[in-house]
């Protein structure tokens, strides 16, 4: 418990470090929300006017503690440009994007593991051979690409699944899978490779170790040493890496989003630092940050679910 | 060790002196980019129930090898297996590893070098030994268990039922190597493998090691392979043993025929090399000089020429082949053995001209091989 205590501590002091650095790189950018607001109409006065209103005038740490202190009670603001509440937005917008970010990270492993699995049975057979230059193929493919490609093939000639547009999930959770069918599977595409070829790598190792001929020494079946005996010894590279994904994909996938026209996370993050509308930008960070820590977190734990030695050397420490 | 009465004197039961395994001509080869390795080059031996044979050489001897191919352990790839394994009268050479899965664990069994690797650090103590009984004996998980337990104080673990839900990390070397005769146990198997069972482990659990594994094969009557690098550990623990070099059996016998009459200057070589408490302290230790010979493309001739200390021309010429001694059940392979004239002669050429014909003639560094006596400054 000790181990969870430490992780807490280390997310609130990250969450601070993140948010006051974000807060003062978007204070240092040209322009503020007032000048946007007041585009075309007002003139300085207008400027003037907005400016004060929204208090844009202190210094640059009472305006980050004010931020603050509204955040822990929930209040992250609104948009400068519709007065949308950042909250409400987020609320929008966070759940397609972990819906995206899950379902692409299922469709990569559900493909990779068994291929990893097969291919370091037989590694140098055919198998691992084909799906090795397959999977490195549809890694060298840039997402955007093979996003317009699988838009073309699907929708455009086959009439399968829809090119835009999101169904939420708590409507029809078949739909909304069906919705970002295309949009996960252009993600997972590069992942596949990576994911196989580490898992592939590591139980290529770990089968040549002592305890796993042991294991066939007792009569196992080869089915059962692979499963049994080393997978999850075999993992640790694969749970870093996804780790590492879920991070970055936590904050969107803007280039997926903008072709598939899903608004996610990182399409709003984007669309409101073009629209000079810091407040918004300054939630998706909190966001972003938030999602790294725990996701690191969670690898963490993992770890210690999958490797005894760790949980209990973290016990002791 | 021996809390649990000896159940089975070997010599209780004469009417099960039978051939359990039987090795014939056994050849075993890496194919690896250098060229092909000639691990195991035509080794045959028998078994019977009960008894125990010891193998014995240096690293690289090929024992390892030799006791991996015969319980057919190796990768099938790039390994080419030759010769005939009959274990209870049927070849097992040709089995696939499914009729293999039914012959491991549950007719033969092996004890690792090393109790530190062999235990799979991510599974609990009670799920190693109940998986195989579950697979072999079709037990449900309760009477699994319970036999675990029972298996783990057979071999002296105290605390037998907490220890299941323990890992590896979570116990010493010498508690692990337990942990692992235990499994190797678990079935019954009738032949167990012990490949240099306690050399990985501090010198004070050895013996006991040692012990546990002649008390378990006593009692279960099974035949056991004991291999060493280590003479002074087979010498009495064994009825027969094998001297293995560079792949090849280069003397076997009966244990007390062995050291009543060695004939393979290997093996002399060997004996020598075995800190005897008689010396005074600091006294040199004997070490055999140069290397094993390298398996791909071996030299013609005898392969420890380059070492012996008896070496003559014919040696590195000539192959000797594996020949009977007065008793017939002792095998050598030597032109200049150990205690004969010739042998005898040969020794007394080789310290008279200070060195050997076969020994490389590099600069520097003095065939040891014809040093006298146990100064041993050539080395």
């Amino acid at each position: 418990m000790r181990f969870v205590r430490r992780k807490l501590i280390q997310l609130v002091v990250v969450l601070l470090c993140v948010t006051f650095l974000s807060f003062l790189l978007i204070s240092l950018l040209p322009g503020d929300p007032a000048t946007k607001l007041c585009a075309g109409a007002g003139g300085q006065e207008c400027v003037d006017q907005k400016r004060t209103e929204l208090r844009l005038d202190d210094p640059i740490p009472v305006r980050y503690v004010r931020w603050l202190g509204d955040a822990v009670t929930g209040d992250l603001g609104a948009s400068a440009r519709n007065q949308q509440p950042v909250w409400e937005a987020l609320t929008q917008r966070v759940p397609v994007t972990i819906e995206l970010l899950l379902y692409s990270q299922f469709m990569a492993l559900i493909i990779a593991i068994p291929l990893g699995l097969l291919a370091a049975q037989r590694a140098g057979g055919i198998l691992d051979r084909v799906s090795t230059t397959v999977l490195f193929g549809l890694l060298a493919v840039p997402s955007f690409m093979l996003a317009l490609l699988l838009i073309y093939i699907f929708p455009v000639k086959l009439g399968w699944f829809q090119a835009t547009g999101y169904t939420d999930f708590t409507d029809n959770p078949l739909e909304s899978l069906g919705s970002l069918f295309l949009p996960a599977l252009s993600l997972a595409a590069a992942e596949m490779a990576v994911y196989m070829r580490l898992l592939r790598t590591d139980l290529i190792a770990t089968l040549q170790e002592d305890y796993i001929t042991m294991a066939k020494a007792k009569g196992m079946p080869p089915r059962r040493i692979l499963l049994r005996h080393a997978f999850k010894p075999s993992s640790f590279s694969l749970i870093t890496v996804i780790g590492l994904n879920f991070g970055r994909l936590i904050g969107g996938a803007l280039i997926i989003e903008i072709i598939f026209g899903i608004n996610g996370l990182g399409k709003y993050t984007v669309d409101s630092i073009l629209g000079q509308d810091f407040i918004p930008v300054q939630g998706a960070v909190l966001v972003i940050a938030v999602g790294y820590v725990l996701i690191n977190f969670a690898v963490d734990m993992l770890y210690a679910a999958l490797d005894p030695r760790i949980r209990h050397a973290r016990a002791l420490a | 060790m021996s809390r649990r009465m000896v159940t089975a004197e070997p010599g209780a039961h004469p009417e099960t002196r039978s051939t359990l395994l039987e090795v014939v001509d056994l050849k075993t080869r890496f194919r690896t980019d250098a060229g092909t390795v000639h691990a195991v080059d035509g080794v045959s031996f028998t078994l019977d129930r009960g008894r125990t044979l010891g193998v014995v050489g240096e690293s690289g001897s090929g024992k390892t090898v030799l006791s991996r191919s015969v319980m057919g352990l190796l990768p099938s790839r790039n390994v080419e297996r030759e010769g005939h394994v009959l274990y209870e009268g049927t070849d097992i050479i040709g089995f696939d590893q499914k009729r293999m899965s039914q012959v491991w664990g549950a007719e033969m069994a092996m004890v690792f070098q090393d109790p530190m690797t062999s235990l799979n650090p991510v599974m609990k103590i009670g799920n190693q030994i109940t998986e195989s009984l579950r697979f072999h004996l079709g037990v449900d998980k309760g009477e699994a268990s319970a036999t675990a337990v029972a298996l783990l104080k057979s071999v002296g673990i105290p605390a037998a039922e907490q220890r299941l839900k323990e890992y590896p990390h979570q116990l010493s070397g010498g508690m692990r190597q337990r942990v692992t005769i235990a499994i190797a146990l678990a079935c019954g198997p009738k032949v167990l493998f012990a490949d240099e069972p306690t050399t990985a482990l501090d010198v004070t659990v050895q013996a006991q090691i040692l012990d546990l594994l002649a008390e378990q094969q006593r009692e279960r009557h099974m035949a056991m392979i004991l291999v060493s690098h280590d003479l002074g550990v087979v010498a009495g623990r064994t009825d027969e043993i094998m001297v293995m070099y560079g792949g090849r059996v280069v003397e076997q016998a009966p244990t007390d025929v062995l050291f009543a009459d060695v004939k393979m200057p290997y093996t002399e070589a060997l004996l020598r090399s075995i800190p005897r408490i008689e010396h005074p302290s600091h006294a040199r230790l004997e070490a055999i000089p140069g290397r094993p010979p390298k398996l791909i493309s071996p030299p013609k001739g005898c392969n420890f020429a380059p070492r012996c200390r008896y070496a003559q021309p014919k040696c590195t010429e000539e192959t000797p082949p594996l020949v009977a001694a007065d008793d017939p059940r002792h095998l050598y392979r030597c032109w200049f053995p150990v205690g004969s004239a010739e042998g005898a002669d040969a020794l007394a050429r080789n310290l008279a001209d200070g060195t050997t014909v076969a020994y490389p003639t590099s600069p520097g560094s003095a065939p040891a091989a014809a040093t006298p006596g146990t100064d041993g400054e050539g080395a």
